[in-house]
């Protein structure tokens, strides 16, 4: 048995959704993802904080820093790096790219063939 | 100012271990010496009533900072340890063994301990208090034999766990000594919203009424309330306030309902730092008391670097705490002993309001956010401004907190 991987895409949400400084969570095969436009440079991170649970759509974008609203955690939204606070650990980074208006997740998919 | 070669922190909860962080951090590179008298690596509280009572997380998934934190930042972490006795002029610190530790600086993060009920029969198998793991793991373990429970004070431990209980399916009564729950910190209007939360949960809620005794023959059995009421159940969770820790005293410290620290976290004794739960400070011409996580975080960081540096920078950062009750978030900013007007936005019907207390130069003191995240930090922002706002503009949704 041979495993391929495939690459697939997934529109998570419309170009014009987001907004320049509003973060936007979507929900994509049960993961919050976060989309945030910094400079016009788009951007996803996993949306729940790596702290405690707390949607990160509620919290505040300054540039390119995110903080949490339950305990201010504060991420960057390019990499998901830690800068501050009480998480311990990074938000995950997702692949997106913007084509024909939409947002699109890049994805592999292990497919077992036989 | 020569600095520091060794330092102890006396207190290994979220204000200790944060302490620890900001010292390594900010380059501290001498001995660091940590000690506490609880047995488990440090371990987040706010859980212990919420998610860890429910049985969702477990010990390891509360833990302050990985063990390997612990080693990376090289500290000599002594657990199951009591420091007793300080001695300013040797510079010493005394546990209840009998050792002797050494330090140039010492931070004491000793946090709040329970107030205790003094009723007959509460030594009884089957009450409980809930501060540490160890209180939570043994109520948890409890509530699989547990139909009834009594929860006495309906404060924010109260209320969060008759919310967690009941959502165990645990028929829940809640005593209160006041006439509606947390109405001395959010005024009567919020403490009747709360009040009516409880009942819209099927909790029992009974206010101006105390408990008077436990009963029971080898354990709690029922209890017996100040209005001659007996109510049965097999636990009770006793929830009636916290008071500052300190178990370090000396003629010299300073101690206040709590050790008594400047702007800057020095006590009376010098080259003695305190903060957290254990202290009371100065917030606005005002000495005092904060019981909740983010003061212990943010006063423990001001307060490491003010041990390490050639500049001091007060402290006065404005409060904040969080409370999570039958799937609603409450987040309060700020700090108001008394307030002159409120002024709300939302709903309290939606449980989707904020509430801002206001004194009477228009100023922002506080406010209490219900299921609102995105107005915490404008709020926090503009209470910290401590400039007269716009009654009608703070009452109107169409404009963006940020933009006041």
């Amino acid at each position: 048995m041979t495993t391929v991987e495939e690459q697939e895409y997934l529109v998570l949400a419309r170009s014009q959704d987001v907004r320049e400084g509003e973060p936007t969570s979507v929900v994509s095969d049960g993961e919050v993802i976060l989309l945030t436009r910094v400079h016009g440079q788009l951007h996803a991170v996993s949306g729940i904080c790596t702290h405690a649970y707390s949607e990160l759509a509620d919290g505040e974008l300054d540039g390119t820093r995110l903080y949490c609203s339950l305990h201010f955690a504060c991420f960057d939204v390019r990499t998901g790096a830690v800068l501050e606070g009480p998480a311990e650990h990074p938000l995950r980074v997702y692949p997106v790219f913007e084509q024909d208006g939409d947002i699109l997740l890049r994805r592999e998919r292990r497919v077992q063939g036989a | 100012m020569h600095s520091p070669t060794s330092i102890v922190i006396v207190g290994a909860g979220v204000a200790g271990v944060q302490a620890v962080e900001t010292l390594r951090r900010e380059g501290y590179e001498g001995a660091l010496t940590v000690v506490d008298k609880a047995a488990e690596i440090p371990y987040d509280r706010p859980p212990l009533s919420k998610e860890f009572l429910a049985g969702t997380v477990t010990a390891e998934d509360i833990a302050l900072r990985s063990p390997g934190h612990w080693n990376q930042w090289d500290v000599d972490l002594r657990l199951t340890v009591e420091a007793t006795q300080i001695d300013p002029r040797e510079h010493t610190l005394t546990t209840a063994s009998g050792d002797v530790i050494a330090w140039d600086k010492v931070l004491l993060a000793t946090g709040s301990t329970l107030r205790e009920l003094k009723v007959p029969g509460i030594t009884l198998d089957g009450v409980f208090y809930l501060k540490t793991l160890e209180d939570a793991a043994r109520l948890r373990a409890a509530l699989s034999e547990v139909q009834e429970l009594v929860v006495v004070g309906a404060g924010f431990i109260g209320a969060e766990v008759a919310s967690t209980c009941r959502k165990r399916g645990l028929h829940v009564t809640v005593l209160e000594m006041m006439k509606y729950p947390l109405a001395h910190i959010l005024g009567e209007d919020l403490g009747h919203y709360f009040a009516r939360l409880h009942e819209a949960h099927d909790v029992d809620l009974r206010t101006e009424e105390s408990i008077v005794a436990v009963h029971g023959k080898t354990r709690v059995e029922s209890v017996e309330t100040s209005k001659g009421q007996t109510i049965s159940c097999q636990a009770v969770v006793v929830g009636v306030g916290v008071m500052a820790n300190t178990p370090i005293l000396h003629e010299q410290l300073e101690v206040s309902r709590g050790y008594v620290v400047d702007a800057f976290g020095r006590t009376s004794l010098p080259g003695v730092f305190a903060a957290g739960d254990c202290t009371v400070w100065p917030y606005r011409g005002h000495m005092i008391h904060v019981e909740h996580w983010d003061h212990a975080v943010q006063h423990a960081k001001t307060i490491a670097r003010n041990m390490l540096a050639e500049e001091m920078v007060p402290y006065d950062t404005v409060p904040y705490f969080w409370s999570d009750q039958y799937g609603n978030r409450y987040q309060y900013v700020g700090h108001a002993a008394k307030w002159s007007q409120t002024v709300t936005r939302g709903s309290q019907a939606e449980h989707r309001f904020t509430q801002m207390y206001l004194d009477e130069e228009n100023r922002l003191l506080a406010a209490l956010v219900a299921n609102r995240p995105k107005d915490v930090m404008s709020l926090r922002r503009l209470i910290d401004a401590r400039r007269p706002v716009d009654r009608m503009q703070l009452e109107n949704e169409a404009l963006s907190f940020t933009q006041l």
